[in-house]
C-alpha cells in the first residue's frame, strides 16, 4: 500500500487483485444485486486511487479499504434515491452471500443466504465484517462510526437473528452437543 | 484572537474580571472548538471513524461549556447592554463572531473535502460548530457586556450560525457527489 501510495503501478495490480474478492463480496452483502456490487467496485478502486493519501501506513489496509466501499456505497443509495430508482427485489435476485464459517453446517448455502437477507442491515453488516472477513470490533467501530460494545453487540444480535432466521436455537445446539 | 485583539482591543472589563480569568475562559474555548472541529476532519478518514453518539455527546457538552463560561463571566462582572443599543450591539457582535468564525470554518471545509465523509451534513455541522466556538472565544477577548440576552443572542446566536453554514457546506458537497452519480 505504501508504494502504491508512492505511484508504483505494480503495486495497485497487486492490491486490486488481492483487495478485489472481499470488496465485491462486501458490495454483494450490502447491494444484493451482482451488476450494481460489479459498477460499484469499479467506482470504489476509483475512490480508493483518488484518496490513496488518506491512507495512514501504521493501520491495516483492509479496513480503510471497506471504509471507502462503504461510503461509496451510501453515496450510491443516496443518488438512487433521488433517481427513485427502486431496489431489487432482495429475495428473488438474490446472488450468493458470503456465508459466516459459525453456521456453514446448519443448512445449505442457499437456505443460510436466504435467511442472512432477512437480518436487519446493521446487524448483518456488523456480522459478517467479524465472522466472514475476521475485522476487530474495533475495527468495524471505526468502520462504521459506532462504539466498539455496540459493534458486538450487533454481531451477536446479528448472529442471533440468523440462527432464528434458521430455525436452530440455543436449545437445539445443547441437544446436539449431548 | 490576535485579529480581535489589534483591531478592536481588549475588553475593558479585563481587570474587573482578572487577566488570568479572561484569558483562560477565552482559550478553553478555543480549545474546545478546535477540539470539535477536529473531531469533525477524523470522521472523513476512512476505517478511523468516531463512534457518531460520542461525537453527539462531545459537541453538546462543548455548547453547555460556551453557557458556563459565559454564566461565570456574567457572575464575575456583569455588564448588562443600554436599552437603546440593544439591536446595534446584537447585530455588531452577531456579525463579528460570525465572520471571525468563517475562516476556521473554510480551512475546515477545505481539509474535510479532500476525506470521504459518510455523513457530509453531520461532519459540516461539527466543523462549524467548532469554528463557531473558536470565533466566539476571540471576539469574547473584546466584548464585554455579558447580559445572558445579548450573549445569547448575539454570540450564541452566531456559534448556531456557523454550524448551520457548515451543515449546508457538508448539504452541497453530498449533493454535488450524488450529481456526478445521476
Amino acid at each position: 500500500m505504501v508504494s502504491y501510495q508512492a505511484g508504483t503501478l505494480k503495486a495497485f495490480e497487486m492490491l486490486y487483485s488481492a483487495m478485489k474478492p472481499r470488496l465485491l463480496q462486501y458490495l454483494l452483502s450490502l447491494t444484493f444485486d451482482p451488476s450494481r456490487a460489479e459498477d460499484l467496485l469499479q467506482e470504489t478502486f476509483l475512490q480508493l486511487h483518488r484518496s490513496r493519501r488518506t491512507y495512514q501506513p501504521r493501520r491495516p489496509v483492509m479496513p480503510w479499504a471497506f471504509a471507502i466501499t462503504r461510503h461509496v456505497f451510501l453515496m450510491d443509495r443516496r443518488a438512487a434515491k433521488r433517481r427513485e430508482q427502486h431496489e431489487v427485489d432482495e429475495l428473488a435476485n438474490l446472488p450468493e452471500l458470503p456465508i459466516p464459517a459459525d453456521v456453514e453446517q446448519l443448512a445449505d448455502r442457499e437456505l443460510i443466504g436466504k435467511a442472512l437477507s432477512r437480518v436487519s442491515e446493521p446487524r448483518r453488516e456488523a456480522l459478517l465484517l467479524h465472522h466472514v472477513w475476521g475485522f476487530s470490533f474495533g475495527e468495524i467501530g471505526a468502520l462504521l462510526g459506532i462504539r466498539k460494545g455496540t459493534a458486538k453487540l450487533r454481531a451477536y444480535r446479528g448472529m442471533q437473528s440468523l440462527r432464528q432466521e434458521l430455525g436452530v436455537d440455543r436449545t437445539d445446539k445443547l441437544e446436539k452437543a449431548k | 484572537m490576535a485579529l480581535a485583539l489589534v483591531g478592536f482591543g481588549i475588553r475593558v472589563d479585563y481587570e474587573i474580571l482578572g487577566p488570568r480569568t479572561a484569558w483562560a475562559l477565552a482559550l478553553t474555548q478555543l480549545a474546545v472548538g478546535y477540539l470539535l472541529a477536529i473531531a469533525g476532519l477524523r470522521m472523513v478518514i476512512p476505517g478511523a471513524l468516531l463512534a457518531a453518539g460520542s461525537v453527539r455527546l462531545a459537541a453538546i457538552l462543548a455548547i453547555l461549556s460556551h453557557v458556563g463560561i459565559a454564566a461565570f463571566t456574567f457572575q464575575r462582572s456583569p455588564v448588562p447592554v443600554a436599552e437603546d443599543r440593544v439591536w446595534e450591539l446584537w447585530a455588531i457582535c452577531f456579525l463579528i463572531t460570525f465572520l471571525m468564525s468563517l475562516l476556521p470554518l473554510a480551512v475546515a471545509v477545505a481539509f474535510a473535502s479532500k476525506g470521504l465523509p459518510c455523513n457530509p451534513i453531520f461532519v459540516g455541522t461539527l466543523c462549524g460548530l467548532g469554528a463557531g466556538l473558536a470565533g466566539e472565544a476571540a471576539w469574547r477577548m473584546h466584548c464585554h457586556y455579558t447580559s445572558w440576552e445579548h450573549i445569547l443572542a448575539a454570540h450564541t446566536g452566531a456559534v448556531l450560525a456557523a454550524a448551520l453554514v457548515g451543515a449546508l457546506a457538508g448539504f452541497l458537497w453530498q449533493r454535488r457527489q450524488i450529481a456526478l452519480r445521476i
